[in-house]
């Protein structure tokens, strides 16, 4: 991880999280801490699971969801 | 730009749209069908201004299909419902006694499906008063009627919006477009579905019912009673909510997430909302949003965002933003114009721990360094 002033940058192939949020760029607000992010393999970022959303829109628009 | 939003929801056609990496936008100047290649986060899009709304000929297509409700002529009084007879089986031909025939078509109706006391009566033989589509999906698959109405006079109300078809049973109208000015009430949708989600307990119906009338955009206006919103709300194209009262709300939690058919919504100026703790899918997963303004909001003490912009992958344009005091994300909205991200950041209240607006790389790249430090500096983290 590269840390620039507030920046910080992963190293490549990886990405930042604070266990809520991920981030290839991250500028700390002046609460925050490098400690605070730690570096994980891009492949184990969770993609957002929108799958049942997707179900239900597609339900509504066909007419089978009440 | 109209939207092909089944295949857009679904990503059938591109297998893996809705996610949030990094694209290419596709730039079209035409209307026309465009797919885009293929790859991750790509949909089909569809784009096309619509001036004439003539389902005669669309036998047989698909919904995706249906024109762009919200750029239909609004200049006269016309009123178009959508209706689903998806759940009720009906043979249109035989119970609804309506024989689609070819352009412009006039057709009998059975019942009025609009107008209890001789506002509108649909029953009229009237060519121009009396018109109707209809659009058959999917073969024998659910079916959506779309009925044009123009109406006579000056319209000021509408009572008991029904279809009416079979044993008195109502037909779920899905979607109401149209010009009506005037109109100041809509009662009694007892065609719409059951309601699905409660959260919205401190809307005042009373206000809610001056959505129509005190708007001259009028497209999709739904739910005048508050046991009918939170369904209706699926169908609609535009939401101006000015007219709700949100001040014993304490919670806008799944208030109008999933809107589908959603592009535009502006809660207004004059909100009270102090009380709300949460907004967790506030207006998540509305893939046709490309308008947000919660500039009359005040939510200075949600403790809870969860998801509430998750999903909103075509949101350009941001044109005012509430006092969110806790992290959140709009990195599903790849598309946010700098001056709507700047809107965001003006818009952060001083923190006093760390918290996290999250905007993803696409956007955070379309600001300054110096732009970004006005986030930092109230104490925001920008990831």
């Amino acid at each position: 991880m590269i840390i620039r002033g507030n920046e910080l940058i992963p190293d490549e192939g990886m990405t930042l999280t604070n266990g809520e949020t991920y981030s290839k760029h991250v500028y700390l607000g002046k609460w925050d801490s490098p400690e605070n992010w730690q570096e994980i393999p891009d492949e184990d970022v969770p993609e957002p699971d929108t799958t049942e959303d997707k179900a239900e829109a597609y339900d509504i628009l066909m007419g089978v969801s009440e | 730009m109209g939207i092909d939003i089944p295949s857009f929801i679904l990503g059938t056609k591109n297998g893996e749209g809705g996610s949030s990496v990094t694209v290419e936008p596709l730039s079209v100047t035409e209307n026309g069908t465009y797919t885009a290649p293929s790859g991750k986060a790509y949909s089909p899009v569809t784009v096309g201004v619509v001036n004439e709304f003539n389902f005669s000929h669309a036998m047989g297509t698909k919904m995706s299909e249906l024109p762009d409700l919200s750029k239909l002529d609004r200049t006269s009084q016309v009123l178009y419902f959508v209706v689903d007879t998806a759940k009720y089986d009906i043979d249109l031909y035989s119970k609804f006694g309506v024989i689609p025939v070819s352009d412009g078509a006039d057709i009998t109706v059975s019942r009025g499906y609009v107008g209890d006391s001789g506002f509108v009566e649909v029953e009229s033989t009237s060519v121009e008063s009396n018109k109707a589509y209809l659009k058959t999906l999917d073969g024998d698959g659910p079916r959506f009627w779309v009925f044009r109405l123009t109406c006579a006079g000056n319209l000021t109300q509408i009572k008991n919006v029904t279809t009416g078809i079979v044993d008195s049973n109502a037909l779920p109208i899905v979607a109401i477009y149209g010009n009506i000015p005037n109109v100041t009430t809509i009662t009694s949708y007892n065609a719409f579905y059951p309601p699905l989600v409660t959260d919205m307990l401190g809307v005042k119906t009373e206000t809610v019912k001056m959505w129509i009338g005190t708007k001259t955009k009028i497209s999709g206006k739904f739910g005048i009673t508050l046991t009918n919103f939170s369904y209706s709300k699926y169908a609609c194209v535009s939401m101006d909510l000015s007219g709700l009262d949100l001040s014993e709300s304490t919670t806008l939690q799944n208030a109008f997430g999933s809107c589908y058919f959603l592009r535009q919504i502006k809660f207004g100026s004059q909100q009270q909302t102090s009380g709300v703790t949460s907004i967790n899918n506030l207006v998540a997963n509305i893939p046709c949003l490309e308008e947000l303004d919660l500039s009359g909001l005040d939510f200075s003490g949600v403790t809870n965002t969860g998801y509430a912009f998750q999903g909103l992958n075509h949101l350009v344009t941001i044109t005012g933003w509430a006092n969110i005091p806790v992290s959140y994300s709009l990195s599903s909205s790849m598309g946010l114009t700098h001056d709507s991200l700047m809107v965001v950041i003006n818009a952060l209240p001083e923190v006093q721990t760390a918290q996290t607006l999250t905007l993803g790389a696409a956007n955070t790249a379309k600001l300054t360094a110096e732009e970004i430090a006005v986030a930092t500096e109230k104490g925001w983290t920008v990831a």
